[in-house]
């Protein structure tokens, strides 16, 4: 009988279960292997040397701990650290309330309430590249639209004032930026939550004459918080990152007060050429955002049970 | 424990399965997963706060060990039973 087989299938059909499960896992494995885990483990080693991508013939000196020690007691990483903070807290707490508040009117359901969400959503779908160049544009001091609203609205004369070129403007200016383009995001997420709440849970709180308030507080918000603690946490994670946008709005300046993080750390390893050191300066950050995202997985997994 | 071998190359045990459960119940209570994970969840929370928080340059400098404990510990902890 089993000469009968072709000598391929004859083959495959001798192996084990797992051998063959193995052979299908085997592409996926080296390629996570080579793009994931290669870069992480070099990074790893490299941030406990005093490497140099600039010069990678020079003798190589294992410096332990040292990049680490330097980055955890440096006052001015610290700063940068903090303005970290004050972005992603701003953005979160802004791109929160105003996407919660735009998906609750747009959950509403009025007349073309399909063409105000894609309206609304289209700041999203631009890439960071466009939406930098644009509001650099927009931000102009003298042909600028936005000091012009601000100047209708406040009375204050449109030169007067520089949102990216003032130290204490700036910061607000790219978390304007940052919320105006991803407040979209987090309305659709909190969409989603609301959308799924069952209307025979309304109707049996106006049966018992429960007020609109009352509805909001205690069905609407609890029922949407887990979306808009997925929100958070993703929006969370993507901000500790940011990046591209601010560096084309304000490049970390005036001075630093804009320099995030991630602005630090592309200085530190491709203009100062410390390569080690901001190898270990990544990892500090790899770790913090690993962690977040473990959160973020776990928070995601108690909304799929519900 | 006493294995054998099927006509695949699989390894099996050759006494019944144990019940559902068992294993979780000899596990010890205080290192069961839900506990371990909240205190893992707190940690790695902590060493974020750390790092981004102005007030103290000491709590900063010891942020990444807390965060590094945590995510090792989470890593770790959601293998364990519930």
């Amino acid at each position: 009988m089993r000469a009968a087989y072709p000598p391929i299938a004859h083959r495959v059909r001798g192996l084990s279960d797992k051998a063959i499960a193995w052979i299908f896992i085997a592409p996926t494995m080296i390629l996570l292997l080579a793009i994931n885990l290669f870069p992480l483990i070099w990074t790893i080693q490299l941030s406990f040397t005093n490497y140099r991508a600039n010069r990678p013939n020079a003798p190589l000196r294992n410096v332990g701990l040292e990049h680490y020690q330097t980055i955890l007691s440096d006052p001015e990483i610290w700063q940068r650290m903090q303005a970290t903070a004050h972005f992603v807290f701003w953005t979160i707490l802004l791109q929160t309330v105003i996407g919660f508040a735009l998906a609750y009117l747009i959950d509403r359901k009025f007349r073309g309430h399909g063409f105000w969400t894609t309206l609304i959503l289209i700041p999203m779908m631009l890439s960071p590249a466009v939406v930098g160049n644009f509001w650099t544009f927009l931000y102009q001091p003298q042909i600028g639209l936005f000091n012009y609203v601000v100047s209708f609205f406040s009375g204050i004369p449109p030169s007067s004032f520089q949102m990216l070129g003032d130290v204490n403007l700036s910061p607000w200016a790219i978390i304007i930026v940052d919320t105006w383009m991803w407040a979209p995001y987090v309305m659709l997420i909190c969409l989603a939550g609301l959308r799924s709440i069952p209307d025979y849970i309304y109707e049996a709180a106006e049966v018992d004459r429960a007020s609109n308030w009352r509805q909001f507080i205690s069905i609407t918000l609890p029922m949407c918080l887990p979306f808009i603690m997925l929100a958070v946490l993703f929006r969370g994670i993507e901000n500790f990152k940011m990046f591209d946008m601010v560096n084309l709005l304000t490049s970390g300046g005036p001075g630093s007060t804009t320099e995030l993080a991630s602005i630090t750390l592309k200085r530190a390893a491709f203009e100062a050429w410390r390569t080690g050191y901001s190898s270990a300066f990544a990892i500090i950050l790899f770790v913090a955002v690993f962690g977040l995202a473990n959160i973020y997985v776990k928070a995601l997994n108690k909304v799929k049970a519900r | 424990m006493n294995l054998q071998v099927n006509r695949q190359g699989n390894r099996y045990p050759s006494h019944p399965r144990e019940p559902q459960g068992a294993a979780a119940s000899r596990w010890p209570k205080a290192l069961r997963r839900g506990p371990m994970e909240i205190l893992a969840t707190v940690l790695i929370s902590a060493g974020v706060l750390m790092l981004l928080q102005p007030f103290s340059l000491t709590l900063y400098g010891y942020s990444f060990v807390t965060t590094l404990i945590g995510v090792v510990m989470f890593t770790f902890v959601t293998k364990f039973p519930e």
